[in-house]
């Protein structure tokens, strides 16, 4: 198949994808708003922190911004591609022998389509909540131009991080566990929950070469201008070489599954 | 009496019936068991982190908000062990797949079954760890905590976790009406977890949210006042007042949305 025809087809699946997401609206629009709401309450936590010792801590603007971008940026790693179990589990799997697509990139366009499409819907929801509670950055475009470029790469990342334990289920049938598990650690060490620089030094000086941190909590310093451009295409760097790593675990697993794979569903 | 007595055989076959589901994946089970613990780490990590950067939050030292997170968590995670499992998978895929029909043709209330007949066993280490927590904190507040404080905390405790029943399971009555509400406990759920500070750190409009929409700040912040020699006989006013008025809620919901049921399930 040519390129062409490849990149329709994918662009048929992303469609087809954000049709299904959009059949439920309210049950979507609930989705997008609840992770956003947990990171409203734990911005009122840090506002509170603020306000009893403002020397120690992010200053009130500076606190509502980055828990405005967590919540912007937090469907990007925080999902669930639950879809590649099922799939293993029921024999849906085959199905890909009789069609023109590769299952790794159908998951990850099928799930990015939901990801991106949550991330845009709360970017018009809650800018103007923002701005009524004080929001206020002004990047240099550059920053802004770089902060761009992250949005893809950390879909990409968590994406196969979590698709990774998913293609798990080819030898160990239930693995939802896990995978929930990872989205715990991401929501710490990425910054969601807490801004990176809170934790102690020595945690940081670790987790700085892991992905984690470079999923929420760079970005959003970027945005902010906290964090100058060498800063921030480090974290990029660090953030594509786990791409790549993972990109390659993650080809092996497939591999190796589908050598386990019997199609026949339980 | 001999209908209680049916009742407490029916969950003890549904009981052992979950274990043994439980223990078909051993290895994911494992995770699972793992999974309740590192979310509360997290959050306990959270703040006791907030804690590094101000001594007192809303008037509240460390070890008096440690206190109101245990009980809090405590108390969650039974009523999760309990019903909130049941209610979600109820919502999730229950309804659609036309279990109620099930229900309806067994010898016992339909509520009874979408509330208690998935006891989730994987959060009893969550609930053992919380106990040890809150044990511990009981201990380092010693000077405070008395045995009229703790008998009031009890019946404050008792008098929560019944209006947090009347009010989720009054949520769920909405999986009849809509065709696809799983995301309405999701956000009750990840609101509930804001009931581990205490309720007077958040805004007004947020306090009220916490009080009588997802009532979760009877869970923790209540108990904990009266644990702590505090004697708020206001909110347990508020508390008796709430309940009366979800007991009419409730009823009036289920009856409803029993109405509206088609058994067409798809």
């Amino acid at each position: 198949m040519s390129y062409n025809n490849q990149m329709s087809v994918y662009g048929l699946v992303a469609k087809i994808s954000l049709q299904d997401t959009m059949e439920y609206r309210v049950n979507f629009l609930l989705s997008t708003l609840k992770y956003s709401l947990m990171i409203l309450f734990t911005a009122l936590v840090w506002l509170a922190v603020e306000q009893a010792n403002p020397a120690e801590s992010y200053s009130r603007v500076e606190t509502i911004t980055y828990f405005f971008g967590a919540a912007i940026l937090y469907t990007l790693s925080n999902f669930h591609p639950y879809e590649i179990e099922v799939d293993i589990k029921q024999g849906g799997l085959s199905r890909f022998l009789v069609k023109p697509m590769n299952p790794h990139l159908f998951y990850l366009v099928k799930v990015g389509a939901e990801s991106f499409l949550a991330t845009a819907l709360k970017l018009i929801a809650f800018l103007p909540i923002a701005f009524a509670l004080g929001f206020y950055f002004q990047p240099h475009l550059s920053q802004l131009l770089l902060f761009c470029l992250y949005l893809p790469v950390i879909y990409y990342v968590s994406f196969l991080l979590l698709s990774s334990i998913s293609v798990c289920a080819f030898w160990f049938t239930e693995i939802y566990a896990v995978r929930w598990g990872l989205t715990v650690i991401f929501r710490l060490f990425s910054g969601i929950l807490l801004p990176f620089d809170y934790f102690p030094n020595v945690v940081q000086s670790v987790l700085i070469y892991s992905p984690f941190p470079h999923l929420a909590y760079t970005p959003i310093r970027l945005l902010q201008g906290q964090l100058s451009i060498a800063e921030g295409v480090h974290g990029l760097t660090i953030l594509l070489v786990w791409g790549v790593v993972l990109q390659l675990f993650n080809s092996f697993l497939w591999r190796r599954g589908i050598q386990e794979y019997e199609g026949t569903g339980i | 009496m001999h209908s209680l007595r049916r009742y407490f055989h029916i969950y003890q076959q549904i009981f052992i019936t979950r274990v043994q589901m439980l223990f078909a994946f051993r290895l994911n089970t494992f995770v699972h068991f793992l999974y309740g613990p590192a979310y509360f780490i997290v959050l306990f990590v959270v703040q006791q982190l907030a804690y590094t950067k101000a001594p007192e939050l809303g008037g509240w030292t460390r070890d008096q908000a440690t206190l109101v997170l245990s009980v809090c968590f405590v108390l969650y995670t039974l009523t999760f062990i309990l019903y909130i499992s049941s209610l979600r998978q109820f919502l999730w895929d229950g309804i659609r797949h036309g279990v109620v029909d099930q229900y309806l043709t067994k010898p016992a209330s339909p509520l009874f079954f979408i509330a208690w007949s998935k006891p989730d066993i994987a959060q009893i280490p969550m609930f053992v760890l919380t106990v040890a927590l809150f044990l511990r904190q009981v201990w380092l507040l010693g000077d405070t905590v008395t045995v009229s404080g703790m008998l009031f905390a009890v019946l404050a405790a008792a008098l929560g976790v019944w209006l947090h029943y009347l009010a989720i399971t009054t949520y769920t009555s909405l999986g009849f009406v809509m065709t696809k509400a799983e995301q309405v406990l999701e956000l009750f759920d990840k609101v509930s977890d804001s009931g581990q500070y205490p309720t007077n750190i958040f805004p007004g409009s947020l306090q009220f949210l916490l009080v009588a929409v997802v009532p979760v700040a009877f869970l923790g912040y209540v108990p904990a006042q009266f644990l702590l020699e505090y004697r708020p006989w206001h909110w347990v006013l508020l508390e008796c007042l709430l309940i009366l008025s979800f007991v009419v809620i409730h009823k009036f919901a289920w009856k409803y949305a029993i109405r509206q049921y088609t058994s067409a399930s798809s």
